[in-house]
């Protein structure tokens, strides 16, 4: 929507997907958008190189937030949540309304 | 005692099962999605029900039976019923909350259901969000805002106490927008 803003359209689905649910990983955020790990990749170095994000090791997965430290944190989640509640109902449900609330082992959906 | 359909609602469904448990002496209170569905006027619609008891889990599993439901793992099927049931572990317990005890009740048409108030059910909601980012509960929780009357310096008061203001001022900002 306002990729020129963020530099591509790869770089804005990432930090709408970390603003979404909080932190984000390589393959995940690659699977849900249906690109490719590299391309996701690449972007999350990018923001993290430029203080934006950070990561941290979980297991064998790099997990990654919004940095706390950052001056201009609550100021760009505020844009980004905006930008949220412009997406249309469908592509919210496909991409930003995934349970993330644990379920125990063996209930249904 | 009404009878268990295709057709019975789930707040049916709470009030049937609530009577009989309560016939039988034991207690519980209705928690998680089910009370959203209930408080939303259906504009959120829960699959389980999800009671909190602090009886005995053998004579739970016998009313439970009496009034037509199979075991199946840890939730109980009812041949008429597209829902399921479920006893969690208690005691209540509203985010870092414990125990809490339920400040609502419903009627319904076999009888009264013991359950979390409009307030509680937003806070129970919200404590996902706050702690797990979960957007869904985001959603069930301004679901029930809206459609009930809640108290917000409750909520406010108790998400200063999980940590969680910067969410608790999203939350409020989505309500009022």
């Amino acid at each position: 929507m306002y990729q020129a803003l963020f530099g591509n359209a790869v770089a804005e689905k990432v930090l709408l997907y970390v603003a979404n649910y909080g932190e984000g990983y390589i393959n995940k955020i690659a699977k849900v958008y249906g690109i490719s790990p590299s391309q996701v990749q690449k972007q999350l170095m990018r923001l993290e190189e430029g203080g934006l994000f950070v990561s941290r090791l979980t297991g064998n997965l790099r997990v990654f937030t919004f940095n706390p430290r950052l001056a201009i944190k609550k100021e760009l989640l505020a844009l980004l949540e905006k930008e949220l509640t412009l997406i249309s109902l469908e592509d919210t449900k496909k991409y930003y309304r995934e349970r993330t609330r644990p379920r125990r082992t063996g209930k249904g959906l | 005692m009404k009878k268990i359909s295709p057709k019975t609602t789930i707040k049916e469904l709470a009030g049937i099962i609530s009577v009989h448990l309560k016939n039988n002496g034991l207690q519980a209170t209705l928690v998680g999605g089910a009370a959203v569905t209930i408080y939303s006027n259906n504009e959120y619609q829960s699959h389980d029900l999800d009671f909190i008891s602090p009886n005995d889990h053998k004579d739970l599993v016998e009313a439970m039976q009496e009034l037509g439901f199979a075991r199946q793992g840890k939730n109980f099927f009812h041949s008429q019923s597209p829902f399921s049931v479920e006893f969690p572990s208690g005691p209540l317990a509203i985010g870092n909350e414990i125990p809490v005890k339920a400040e609502g009740e419903i009627s319904t048409k076999s009888g009264k259901i013991k359950i979390l108030s409009p307030t509680q059910c937003v806070m129970d909601r919200l404590a996902w969000f706050f702690h797990y980012n979960d957007r869904q509960c985001l959603d069930q929780a301004l679901a029930v805002a809206k459609n009930q009357r809640i108290n917000l310096s409750k909520i406010k008061k108790w998400s200063e106490g999980e940590g969680s203001l910067e969410k608790y001022a999203l939350f409020l900002s989505k309500l009022k927008a």
